[in-house]
């Protein structure tokens, strides 16, 4: 039993990282008096109770028997955040790579996160990635008219000129739906303004 | 009349085409992630907080708060036909909802618990159209320090009733209010820990840290353990007995009543709800030696409790601006994002978004059981969908959402590196929730003591003279002291282990 690998000794220290680098990063934010207080009043006073509790944690720590830190495992949290970071690169055009935008950056995060679960199946990735694809344009590119690169080659996004023919027809259905309903509404409301007078 | 006035007012915004369809959509995203379990109310919204940038105010504060009170009526279902949680807040309906469903009464169970939350919303939506307006107007009488007073009570509160370590829950608060600080200074414009990063000078964009904190970490933390899925139980008919249904309707009404009033509580909420009402009902029984056998009332109470606790937790946030627990942090972090800010200014000045928002709960309780009832067939299906088709698809939301913010690939920088401080937080056993609420309460605590301690002329003894402000420090200096109480402590350890098994 390591009493300095116990949760709460570590979860002190880390509380007392963060009160040092506080203070060391608002080191030139000028502090004021109590009346007039400076930029840096604030965050000198948490940074000092930041050091104080977490001194706090870590010293009882040591002196009780706590959980201890289980090892982490490696692998999800890696390659969770690769994926997030491979689509932050991918997602714009480059000057390194030519194939960009949503399509082959959402196929390289599901392929890594896949890679950091304990089953892989090629055959489920690939159909996650397809239905995945189609739910994103559903929903960001159509439903919240999202300003998104679909599929750049080179810089020209090729996707976005396929799928716009799709995407307004989608808009005209949607636009007549509306209209019908706001048309019922309107006759109801009618109809209810007419025998309770409310308004 | 001025309250029938508002309630005319708030359905005529709630039936509008857009606003029923995002108040459905945010009951069908609601019941679905209640009853797959590894999902939260938590983690979901915190992924749709980028979406609702794209959206009108009102109708993203509809979806997202279906989303809440739906997950209450999906979690029941995996309670009592799977006998897991689906939810936090379902886990005592484990106990005899799963017994009863093992007596072939499964679907008697799950129409008592959709009847008993849609009393209970119903109830509790009454609750917070009565509140609304006394409340706001008592709060436009605060000053400065009485502000900062009340959100220090509001956060030690939230933490007194945090699952876990009470120091490092204390200490997780206040790391939010140091992350709160990133940014311009408002008062000096001076740059704070922004990196010389300009898109850190606005502050640190609520929306991210969220996701990271909660989504990008619960996923890591599921796919490391191994998920097994057993079968549902199936239902037959979906009428309880008249016996059953005698039992049933008083502990519905108890657990309305002490679910309404859990809700309102800083730090309290549908979980803290749903507990107290099964201890009640346990308690005040005649035979309560038939609990954990499969009693109605075990079911009927905690599940009302807990979908009424979910509707009066909305009252702190709409009408103080002061979230009482995650859920009510990430809707105020909504609202900044839509550019309004929490407080009782909502109400006299967005009145078709407070109105419509609050109608929109009731229509969003009676879709919630049409939803979960003729339709459970289709929910108990998808509980056999895998987990790592999920944690993809949620990744996948997470980073294409926080890039809309924006149009900025560092948005999705954000989700990964809060991710990873998200999983840290988990391995070392440090509550989320905590630091989300010190972040969200940071800059507005910031600027209301300083301002305090500029009329006062740099005396701090000011928030001491006032006496709104003093009764609410000496409340907090209350709770402060019982929690260091021995006895006290011992209770709400058991309490917790308990919710922990």
């Amino acid at each position: 039993m390591n009493r300095f690998l116990s949760k709460d000794f570590l979860s002190g220290v880390m509380f007392i990282a963060f009160g040092v680098g506080a203070l060391y990063l608002g080191r030139h934010l000028a502090v004021g008096t109590t009346v007039r207080m400076g930029p840096g009043w604030v965050p000198h006073a948490l940074a000092y109770i930041m050091l104080l509790l977490g001194a706090i944690i870590s010293g009882t720590a040591l002196l009780t028997v706590g959980d201890q830190a289980e090892a982490p495992k490696w692998k999800p949290i890696t390659m969770v955040t690769i994926g997030l970071v491979a689509f932050a690169l991918l997602l714009e055009t480059s000057t390194v790579w030519p194939v960009t935008g949503m399509i082959p950056a959402l196929i390289a995060l599901i392929l890594l996160a896949s890679l950091g679960g304990d089953e892989f199946k090629i055959i489920e990735v690939v159909a996650n990635i397809v239905v995945l694809t189609v739910l994103a344009l559903a929903v960001f590119w159509v439903g919240l008219r999202m300003n998104i690169g679909i599929l750049y080659i080179g810089s020209t996004d090729v996707g976005s000129i396929v799928l716009e023919p799709v995407r307004s027809a989608i808009y005209d259905v949607f636009g007549l739906i509306g209209s019908a309903f706001d048309y019922v509404r309107s006759l109801v409301d009618s109809l209810f303004q007419a025998r309770v007078g409310v308004r | 009349m001025d309250l029938l006035h508002n309630l005319v007012l708030g359905m005529g915004v709630a039936l509008s085409l857009q606003n029923l369809f995002y108040a459905l959509v945010g009951c069908m995203v609601g019941t679905l992630i209640g009853v797959l379990p590894g999902i939260g109310p938590v983690a979901t919204i915190a992924m749709l907080l980028p979406i609702t940038f794209h959206l009108p105010p009102t109708a993203s504060l509809i979806m997202l708060a279906g989303i809440y009170y739906g997950a209450q009526y999906g979690g029941s279902t995996t309670s009592i036909l799977v006998n897991l949680p689906g939810e936090a807040s379902s886990v005592v309906t484990c106990i005899d909802g799963y017994q009863m469903a093992r007596q072939g009464r499964a679907g008697a169970a799950l129409t008592i618990s959709a009847l008993g939350s849609f009393f209970a919303g119903t109830v509790g939506t009454l609750i917070i159209v009565l509140f609304a307006e006394p409340l706001t107007q008592m709060a436009q009488k605060f000053g400065p320090a009485d502000y900062c007073s009340l959100m220090a009570l509001g956060l030690v509160a939230a933490v007194v009733l945090a699952n876990g370590s009470v120091l490092k829950a204390i200490a997780m608060v206040f790391l939010g209010l140091l992350f709160g600080l990133v940014g311009t200074d408002v008062n000096t414009g001076a740059q704070r820990f922004t990196f010389d990063i300009p898109e850190l000078s606005d502050g640190i964009d609520f929306a991210p840290i969220a996701m990271g904190l909660f989504g990008i970490a619960e996923i890591v933390v599921n796919l490391e353990k191994k998920m097994s899925r057993s079968g549902a139980i199936k239902v037959t008919s979906l009428w309880p007995t008249r016996e059953e249904a005698r039992r049933a309707w008083p502990a519905v009404l108890r657990g309305t009543a002490l679910g309404s009033i859990l809700g309102v509580l800083p730090g309290g909420g549908p979980t803290l709800g749903a507990f107290s009402a099964y201890t009640l009902e346990k308690k005040i029984s005649r035979t309560p030696e038939r609990f954990g056998k499969g009693a109605v009332e075990g079911v009927a109470s905690p599940e009302s409790a807990n979908n009424a606790a979910a509707q009066t937790s909305f009252i702190p946030m709409l009408t103080l601006g002061i979230p009482s627990n995650a859920v009510m942090a990430l809707m105020v972090g909504a609202m900044i994002i839509q550019g309004i800010q929490p407080g009782p200014e909502v109400m006299t000045k967005n009145p078709s978004l407070f109105w419509g928002m609050i109608a929109s709960m009731w229509i969003g309780n009676l879709m919630l059981v049409v939803i979960n009832l003729p339709m459970i067939g289709m929910w108990i299906k998808l509980l056999t969908v895998p987990y790592r088709f999920l944690s993809p698809a949620i990744l996948l939301f997470c980073a294409i959402g926080a890039y809309s913010l924006q149009n900025s690939i560092f948005h999705v920088e954000q989700v990964a590196i809060f991710g990873v401080l998200g999983y840290i937080f988990v391995r070392l056993g440090c509550e989320g929730a905590p630091f989300l609420l010190g972040l969200v309460l940071g800059p507005q605590m910031e600027e209301y003591f300083r301002r305090a301690m500029l009329l006062s002329r740099g005396d701090p003894m000011v928030f001491l003279q006032r006496p709104i402000s003093l009764g609410l420090l000496v409340t907090t200096a209350i709770l402060l002291v019982l929690m260091a109480l021995p006895n006290l402590r011992k209770a709400r350890e058991e309490a917790f282990t308990e919710e922990e098994t």
